[in-house]
């Protein structure tokens, strides 16, 4: 076991001028499971890769434990890429197809065994140790195929995207799965999904990286609750976070007809760049239906909603008077409506317009110029 | 440094033939993607019967009736083959984003003429009946003639095989990797073999972990190279606990034959030589040494060191193919390249022997063909056409007859020849029944993402569904008997209340020592004879039907 440090991390493709990965400095605490999230082509994959050997580095280094792996053949690194397309040896009982890595390594028989069995105690298998994987079920072979990697002991886990070749219902059971296993094992871990549920039901820590820049860094609940950027504001979360931009004026955001008010150390951070402008972000389960002529509320077009039984949703617009610096612009996804959670037995009906309120204490608040944090 | 870069070509973006592949498009995030809400195929091929495929039925659970019956290889997936018109195309069960991408590697690994097996169609929006989703399907074409190494293992083959097959890996992996691709899952399983003349080649068949670049880093090619060894090995063991290994195969030593083999042949494909300015004939020797290893160059890139002493010389190597283009040119046979290689030689042999060396190739060529090829290739017995390649029969013919002329002190006429060949050598073609039931039980016992299958695991003892699962098997070996012999399967349907007679049967019957040919395509399992020709010919409809004629000979002595 050990830790692993991105140093200054760049890798540039030859015939490429943007990096891949750029400057990626991230460490990874021994036994930590850490989840690399981010979009399509944003050098989540590449990172992975970096650290097992496959992509060269072109500036900064990589440690793992105390050595420093940057040029290392991936094979001496002692690091085991989970799921790959492991097939099972259909003569060979379930302890052989588990260890049959460490008879090749030449690692003494009676070590073998030991590290086998410590393994199916782990994965549930001790009973089928001896058993062919005809006699297996595929949740087991899948286990057998999972302790592969596991007896090897190797100071790393790399998983990338391992749950892309599950269909859905398999994905959700595995992802259960993995996570408890690596919590018993304690072995460091890098998986590299696009999937932010993934990312934030399994990672004891998630980075979230964008066109190969590192976002930000944090526990499930710190990227939730408090998103440095904009970009992790609207990644993070599911049904995301509704982001717009509104005018300020006198310390209050002007949603149409309507202001709310805005925590003075906020406002005071507005720069010129920022043209008057803030963005307004908060999730659909911080804000709720208000009264008509309640203060501190919006007014929205329902345009849809969901009754799920333990929550409704209201999808909608936003009302604005069309004027160009009042135009709401939406930054979230959703159809490009507003979404917000309230009671199943409160729903009003489609075309109605209904009054929202914010809960003050969960706005997250961004400078339209720079996309920071600014509460 | 002085430097005649004859190379133009930008070694940071992707051959334009790969790009160009295919419409399918597969981004780095499944997220954007959406399943279909209908039966999409994107196919390559205009073969209508495609859609009348039962798509909404689980893979694992399709009628008998359309499978061909041909040795699996192992894999984590449900795979099966399927007769879809006079073509047999393999169908593997995986996720849509897999599904695609796979196809769109497999489809750019066919413009750069690499060595894979030929993407037929992907196939999304399935669902069943009853409007559940299933997993999206990627049909590959059936490699004609070509064989898992399971099932090469399972015939008695030379001492030998397992280090043939290693070096067809070896070479396949070399070219995979000269053109950028980057495999993940180097494996005898995801390959498929095809006899060489007295060599193997082998073809990709499992791209799922791949990536293709512009170039490769030693990183990936070395984490390749380890990851076959590894599995390599793996595979070893695993046939040596079946018995199914020779006892005096070191597993070991046969996966780092892989290592060094790999290592030779890169070197001697990429090395940059070091010549005397007056010495450069050289580079003409380096040049035909690997066109002897059947690799063509393109480019040579020549630059000359500082002081002018030395030049540096470093081919281009575009890919093997060296001999069997040569053949193609000449003739139109299309073969692997060893083949290709003893193809030749024949030809310039009938050459000097018709005191023909001051003509044109081509026109003896054509000659050639006519008075030596063809006939001897119009020898091969029906039953035999469809297990061994024209090309692989008349290089074994010509081997067989060098030993006759050895062995009788003057020369054997080809006739004669091909007599003594086809009467002492083809049978070792065939594949019994029962080995090919073990292969594809042995295949089915590897697989990991089978739903059904899984779903038993959940119910702990691996009941629950899995029983579906097991009667559905037994149906289906009640049924294959059925195919070969109706009368046998009534009997079987009366008596056998459990399911396993079918499979008894069928053994009792290999205990009698009788054989079926290993690529049944023919097989039928709707009961009806009739059928056969009508609907699962392959190739030729004469090739069907004297097979067909054929495997009544077989079973009526039963």
């Amino acid at each position: 076991m050990a830790e692993v440090v991105f140093d200054h991390v760049t890798r540039i493709y030859p015939g490429n001028d943007e990096p891949s990965v750029s400057d990626l400095s991230l460490d990874i605490k021994d036994g930590e499971f850490l989840v690399l999230v981010g979009p399509s082509g944003c050098g989540k994959s590449t990172t992975l890769r970096m650290l097992a050997g496959l992509e060269e580095v072109n500036k900064g280094r990589i440690m793992i434990g105390d050595k420093d792996v940057t040029t290392m053949q991936p094979k001496d690194r002692d690091i085991a890429m989970v799921f790959q397309n492991y097939a099972l040896y259909p003569h060979m009982t379930v302890a052989d197809n588990m260890g049959f890595a460490l008879k090749i390594a030449g690692t003494p028989k009676d070590e073998i065994r030991q590290r086998v069995e410590k393994a199916a105690e782990v994965l549930d298998l001790t009973e089928y140790l001896d058993r062919k994987p005809k006699a297996l079920s595929g949740g087991q072979r899948q286990r057998v195929a999972m302790g592969r990697a596991i007896v090897r002991q190797p100071k790393v886990f790399l998983m990338d995207e391992p749950l892309s070749n599950l269909d859905a219902k398999l994905r959700v059971q595995t992802r259960t799965q993995i996570a408890a296993l690596q919590r018993q094992l304690n072995v460091t871990t890098l998986y590299v999904t696009h999937d932010q549920t993934e990312a934030l039901t399994m990672g004891d820590r998630i980075a979230v990286i964008k066109l190969g820049v590192l976002q930000q860094v944090g526990a499930p609940t710190e990227l939730y609750d408090r998103p440095e950027n904009v970009f992790v504001a609207g990644f993070i979360g599911s049904p995301s976070m509704n982001i717009n931009i509104h005018p300020v004026a006198n310390g209050q955001a002007k949603i149409g007809e309507d202001t709310i008010s805005l925590p003075r150390e906020a406002v005071d951070k507005l720069t010129p760049e920022d043209q008057g402008r803030i963005v307004v972000g908060f999730r659909p389960e911080d804000a709720s239906l208000a009264g008509a002529d309640e203060p501190e509320a919006f007014s929205l077009k329902v345009a849809n909603v969901e009754d799920l039984g333990s929550d409704g949703y209201i999808y909608g617009n936003i009302l604005t008077d069309n004027s160009v610096a009042e135009q709401a612009i939406v930054m979230s996804d959703q159809n490009k409506l507003t979404t917000i959670r309230v009671n199943p037995r409160d729903l009003p009906r489609v075309g109605d317009v209904v009054k929202i309120h914010i809960d003050p204490a969960k706005m997250h608040l961004f400078s339209p110029a720079s996309e920071l944090r600014l509460n | 440094m002085t430097s005649v870069n004859i190379n133009r070509a930008t070694a940071s973006s992707l051959d334009p033939r790969a790009m160009k592949a295919t419409s399918i498009k597969t981004t780095a995030d499944p997220s954007s993607e959406q399943e279909p809400a209908a039966l999409h195929i994107t196919a390559t091929s205009s073969n209508p019967r495609m859609f009348t495929l039962p798509w909404e039925r689980p893979l694992a659970t399709w009628p008998r009736d359309l499978l061909a019956n041909l040795p699996r290889g192992i894999s984590r997936h449900v795979v099966r083959f399927v007769h879809v018109g006079d073509d047999v195309y393999a169908m593997k069960e995986i996720t849509q984003r897999v599904a695609e991408r796979e196809y769109e590697l497999l489809r750019k690994l066919q413009k750069l003429e690499l060595p894979t097996v030929n993407p037929i169609a992907v196939v999304t929006g399935r669902h069943t009946r009853e409007g559940e989703p299933l997993e999206a399907m990627l049909v590959t074409q059936h490699l004609k003639f070509s064989l898992p190494y399971r099932a090469l293992f399972a015939r008695n083959l030379r001492p030998d095989t397992a280090e043939r097959l290693i070096d067809a890996l070896a070479v396949l992996l070399v070219r995979l990797h000269l053109a950028g691709f980057y495999w993940g899952d180097v494996s005898l399983s995801n390959v498929l073999f095809l006899r060489d003349a007295d060599a193997f080649s082998a073809f990709l068949v499992d791209a799922e972990t791949g990536d293709l670049h512009p170039s490769l880093t030693d990183g990936q090619r070395e984490y390749d190279i380890d990851l076959a060894r590894t599995n390599i090995i793996g595979e070893l063991m695993d046939l040596d606990s079946g018995n199914l290994l020779a006892g005096e195969v070191d597993e070991v030593g046969v996966g780092n034959r892989l290592v060094d083999r790999y290592h030779s042949l890169w070197s001697a494909l990429t090395d940059v030589d070091s010549f005397d300015p007056d010495e450069m004939w050289k580079i003409e020797r380096r040049v035909n040494r690997l066109n002897d290893l059947g690799f063509d160059v393109d480019e040579l890139e020549m630059k000359t060191e500082e002081n002018g002493n030395r030049v540096l010389v470093r081919p281009r190597v575009v890919d093997a193919g060296y001999a069997s283009r040569k053949l193609l040119r000449l003739t139109g046979l299309d073969v692997q390249e060893n083949q290709a290689r003893r193809l030749l030689n024949d030809l310039d042999a009938y050459r000097a022997s018709t005191w023909r060396q001051g003509e044109d190739l081509e026109i003896v060529a054509t000659d050639w063909m006519r008075e030596v090829f063809e006939p001897t290739v119009r020898m091969i017995p029906p039953e035999y056409r469809s297990q061994i390649e024209p090309a692989q029969f008349f290089h074994e013919v010509l081997t067989h007859r060098w030993l006759m002329a050895e062995k009788a002190g003057h020369d054997v006429p080809m006739a004669e020849a091909v007599q003594s060949y086809i009467s002492e050598s083809l049978p070792e073609y065939r594949l019994d029944s029962e080995d090919m039931k073990t292969i594809n039980e042995e295949a089915d016992a590897g697989v990991v993402d089978d739903e059904m299958n899984w779903q038993g695991a959940h119910a702990q003892a691996g009941q629950g569904k899995q029983v579906t699962r097991d009667q559905t098997d037994k149906d289906a070996n009640g049924h294959e008997v059925k195919g070969h012999d109706a009368a046998n399967t009534r009997a079987t349907e009366q008596t056998d209340v459990g399911g396993q007679t079918g499979a008894g049967t069928q053994k009792d019957r290999d205990r009698a020592g009788e054989e079926v040919p290993s690529q049944p395509v023919f097989e039928d399992t709707n009961g009806g004879r009739s059928s056969l020709r009508s609907v699962y010919a392959p190739g030729s409809l004469d090739a069907a039907a004297d097979q067909d004629d054929q495997d009544d000979a077989v079973w009526a002595s039963s």
